[in-house]
């Protein structure tokens, strides 16, 4: 089975045809997503601008981590659920689009940056948890992390004005 | 109410859609689409610290900290998020008037606007104006009520925005 026969099926399942053909299920959908996506975005900020040393100082990093990062995995189950069912759809289309193909390379490479930064340099973390400044390679991991979910959000801004669903 | 404020409403769209700034904004393809990532970055920061802001108050993180140090960590977001939304917002504006002004998306987000900040801005003044609360102290019925509102008015801000885009007045 290749991968636009799978599409194709996605494509004619009901709930695809539902999402497709009602006037509100799509920006109901869209807006659960979009409210995810900025509960990621903004909570995963939270923690690099701590990283960076310009914000919530007065808080270890490691307890600050446990404050937000429930919050930022809950919002990204809801916006990986609510993107799957607009993926759905329009799949065939949704795959062809670049910015869409764009925008899951860049997720792909910011659960790298995150996953490194906690298996090389989250390694030592009891050393500077409450200090600063933070070490070099958290404050590199830390921009990274916030240039690729900008570029997150870029990208599904210009999927909506190329798909021309709703812009 | 809507009739009254037409006239005035179209009057203003029509000029701003003539201003050079829309001209502009209109002739570069890529303008519009960028400064609306910038105001979803933007949203992100603030409903974000909104959330933290309330599950501070709800007691699900930092208890061992007297409240006032939650809103000192959150308020910062809310304090420069909010200029940077109305700014690329703005921006929004002047590029399309008329997807906006007009819109009824468009016009009940900013009432919704307008009560989530007052909300949240004045039970964060309060809650900064009584630092001898206490870590772990129980949080007054009133204050998490408020706290939720706010949320909720914050949420609901975000979908009225994306909803503009699917009520434009054609």
């Amino acid at each position: 089975m290749t991968i636009h026969t799978l599409l194709e099926a996605l494509y004619a399942t009901e709930l695809a045809v539902q999402i497709r053909e009602s006037e509100f299920a799509f920006p109901c959908i869209e807006s659960v997503h979009v409210l995810a996506i900025a509960v990621v975005v903004g909570s995963v900020a939270v923690v690099d601008l701590r990283l960076l040393g310009w914000a919530s100082r007065d808080r270890p990093v490691s307890r600050l981590s446990a404050d937000v990062l429930p919050v930022t995995w809950t919002a990204f189950g809801v916006a990986a659920l609510s993107g799957f069912l607009l993926f759905a759809s329009n799949a065939p289309k949704y795959l062809e689009n670049p910015y869409f193909r764009g925008k899951l390379v860049l997720l792909g490479l910011a659960g790298l940056n995150m996953l490194v930064f906690h298996l090389l340099v989250g390694r030592d973390r009891a050393a500077w948890d409450a200090g600063r400044p933070t070490p070099r390679a958290a404050r590199f991991a830390a921009t990274l992390s916030l240039v690729l979910w900008t570029l997150v959000v870029a990208c599904g801004r210009w999927i909506g004005f190329t798909m021309l669903a709703g812009y | 109410m809507q009739g009254l404020f037409d006239r005035p409403l179209a009057a203003l769209s029509a000029w701003l859609a003539d201003t050079a700034l829309s001209h502009l904004l209109q002739a570069v393809d890529w303008l519009v689409p960028a400064i609306q990532t910038l105001h979803i970055l933007a949203v992100a920061l603030v409903i974000s610290s909104v959330l933290l802001l309330s599950l501070g108050v709800f007691g699900l993180h930092g208890r061992e900290q007297p409240l006032s140090r939650t809103v000192a960590r959150f308020s910062p977001g809310i304090r420069w998020g909010l200029p940077a939304l109305l700014v690329s917002g703005a921006l929004m504006i002047a590029a399309e008037p008329d997807r906006a002004l007009p819109n009824p998306a468009f016009q009940i987000k900013m009432a919704l606007l307008l009560l989530a900040t007052g909300l949240t801005w004045s039970y964060a003044r309060d809650l900064r104006r009584a630092p001898a609360t206490a870590p772990g102290a129980p949080r007054s019925l009133a204050l998490r009520a408020a706290a939720a509102v706010a949320l909720g008015l914050w949420t609901a801000v975000l979908i009225a925005g994306r909803w503009i885009a699917y009520t434009l007045s054609r």
